[in-house]
């Protein structure tokens, strides 16, 4: 399992593959956070839990990956790592680790304002499933 | 035209026909605006697809629009303009607006020249820099309570005119008198007041920007007049939006309108553009709570010109009034609205998407205010921070062509990856100094991604809506100091 970023002329994005849908969901979500903000000054002293629904598995991956965006706007959460709990067509269960925004310690990259539903499609490939996703930043 | 030669259909040397056939699921044709040399460019980023698939909206007119700044986006190319039906079954797609709903520019003028403030460029740059937050995560200094927060987005501009920011005068000259009808602030989400609660009276990141400008040239000196407008004018320019209020606003909508794809059986070949019908329950509480962005927008835009104002006050010496500081017109280049047209001879009420595309009312349009019903509506376009930005004024031809619409910016050609790589071990700050530019930015990442090179020509882009006749050329700007994200 793995993530890249993939250029777009407007915006950016990130090609996700992984085993099974739950890695896929956390390699999304390292893919993201490895944009939005420098990892390495953020130490994840603080633990969240969250829950995310959605009407099928794509929807699910971009609401998952919107949720944190919103927590780094709404509560000043920079999320660094995930960990999915549960996860099933409609609903995932994970905890995130991060910091409390500190802009003295800490640096945002990208000011991403979405996740987007450009193209969203999750495929299965040789038993990988794959997906790629673009922001809006 | 090469390999373009199997998609484009010549209408005339600006207006590139993609045509009904050229996808399955295609009610009208493409067309976009743009000079024959321009088309290699749009095919490679793909943005010539994403106009076919606007093409397959239900109840769109005419035909599916892209202006000559057209690049690759999501769901609607930047520079998309596509209206539907509204009294068939026409839909409203976010997707059409997109995520910075309100995104717009405002062009403040005043009486100074550049003779007068030459040397007080760099003070000026630095208040600006200072009194207005901008960067990523930026917060404002106005805390709202939840029954103002509720008024912000019911008024708009109005909102902060009350506030003291500003006068009740600049309100006149702002589309839509800064605030569009319909909005309900209760069909927003708890979570969009939320990601917004600071961030009103902030500039944001990205290719966010304040300007302060000369006006370099005048091609209309009688449009120019009317405009308040001379050679060797200082300006300012402000190119921001609605914020995390409005991105919110706009992902929340998106996983309704999903929704309501397979409610109302519509297939659209890209989940970006979901969309519902504009007579849907759907269609109706996204309209409302656009509209609660997009006034949050025009509230923003007007709380950073008073604070530009205050800023060459403390600066100067004197009041914003005694400086001429007054505003010349303030435009939406991310939005939908509903408005009249005449499309084959029949008058019509369509839901207009313009995404990264300007409203361009002609002369004598009874939405224009009472100093611009000669002139047309003025339309400002903003260019990237070492070259230029222009005014032009709205056509007849515009409402006959386009729906009332012209381009909006300079649309980029570099990726940001590949615009950071062009600028690496450059120093860009230094760069714009030697061409006489002033740069503030909160992030040296920022100037990165948006050097000039980065950029299409916005000369060419003006230069095309001129010559199609969906604009009309009027003056041109030179940044002198610029303040970045």
């Amino acid at each position: 399992m793995g993530y890249r970023i993939i250029d777009t002329t407007a915006d950016i994005g990130i090609e996700v593959w992984a085993e099974d849908f739950k890695s896929l969901l956390e390699e999304a979500v390292r893919g993201m956070v490895s944009l939005m903000y420098d990892l390495k000054k953020i130490k994840g002293e603080k633990e969240l839990e969250i829950e995310v629904e959605g009407i099928d598995r794509e929807d699910l991956l971009i609401s998952l990956l919107n949720e944190i965006i919103y927590l780094r706007d709404a509560e000043k959460f920079l999320a660094k790592e995930i960990e999915v709990k549960e996860a099933t067509e409609n609903r995932v269960k994970a905890i995130l680790r991060g910091d409390t925004f500190n802009p003295d310690a800490h640096e945002i990259v990208e000011e991403i304002k979405a996740a987007t539903f450009h193209n969203i499609e999750i495929k299965e490939e040789g038993g990988v499933l794959k997906s790629r996703i673009i922001f809006d930043v | 035209m090469g390999k373009n030669k199997n998609i484009f259909v010549k209408i005339d040397d600006y207006r590139w026909m993609i045509p009904k056939g050229y996808k399955p699921g295609m009610r009208v044709p493409g067309i976009i605006y743009a000079k024959e040399k321009m088309l290699p460019e749009i095919v490679e980023d793909g943005a010539h697809e994403q106009v076919a698939n606007a093409a397959t909206l239900p109840g769109i007119v005419k035909a599916s629009l892209a202006m000559p700044d057209i690049h690759y986006g999501y769901g609607l190319p930047i520079g998309g303009v596509v209206a539907t039906n509204i009294a068939e079954d026409g839909v409203i797609t976010p997707g059409g607006v997109g995520f910075d709903i309100n995104c717009g520019v405002r062009l403040l003028r005043s009486d100074l020249t550049l003779a007068e403030v030459e040397n007080r460029l760099e003070p000026l740059t630095d208040m600006v820099f200072s009194m207005v937050p901008s960067g990523v995560g930026s917060s404002g200094n106005i805390k709202l309570s939840r029954q103002e927060r509720k008024a912000v987005v019911r008024k708009g501009a109005r909102w902060a005119v009350e506030k003291g920011y500003g006068v009740s005068e600049d309100l006149e000259r702002l589309e839509s008198g800064g605030a569009i009808p319909g909005a309900d602030p209760d069909l927003v989400s708890d979570r969009a007041y939320e990601r917004g609660k600071d961030q009103l009276g902030t500039l944001g990141s990205g290719n966010h920007f304040l300007e302060i400008q000369v006006v370099d040239e005048i091609y209309n000196a009688k449009l120019a007049e009317r405009l308040g407008l001379f050679r060797g004018q200082i300006t300012v320019m402000i190119h921001t939006g609605s914020r995390g209020f409005g991105h919110q606003v706009c992902t929340d909508y998106l996983r309704v309108m999903e929704k309501a794809l397979k409610k109302y059986g519509i297939n659209v070949p890209d989940r970006q553009l979901a969309c519902a019908p504009y007579n849907s329950p759907e269609g109706q509480e996204y309209l409302a709570a656009m509209a609660c962005a997009a006034n949050f927008a025009w509230a923003n835009r007007q709380i950073i010109a008073h604070l530009v104002r205050e800023a060459f006050e403390r600066v100067l010496g004197k009041s914003w009034e005694e400086l001429g500081m007054f505003t010349v017109y303030d435009v939406a280049h991310n939005i939908v609205k509903i408005e009249e047209h005449t499309v084959s001879g029949s008058k019509m009420k369509l839901a207009v998407h313009r995404k990264g595309a300007t409203r361009a009312f002609p002369p004598g349009h009874p939405e224009l205010p009472e100093e611009y019903r000669t002139t047309g509506q003025p339309v400002i376009i903003p260019g990237d921070m070492g070259r230029a930005s222009f005014v032009l004024c709205g056509t007849e031809k515009a409402m006959e062509e386009t729906f009332g619409s012209t381009c909006h910016g300079a649309g980029r050609v570099m990726s940001r990856n590949q615009a950071k790589k062009a600028a690496r071990g450059r120093d860009i700050a230094a760069e714009m100094e030697k061409r006489g530019i002033i740069v503030r930015a909160s992030s040296r990442r920022t100037l990165y991604e948006e050097i000039p090179d980065a950029y299409k020509d916005v000369s060419e882009v003006v230069d095309v809506v001129h010559k199609a006749g969906i604009a009309r050329l009027v003056a041109k700007m030179r940044p002198l100091g610029v303040v970045k994200g």
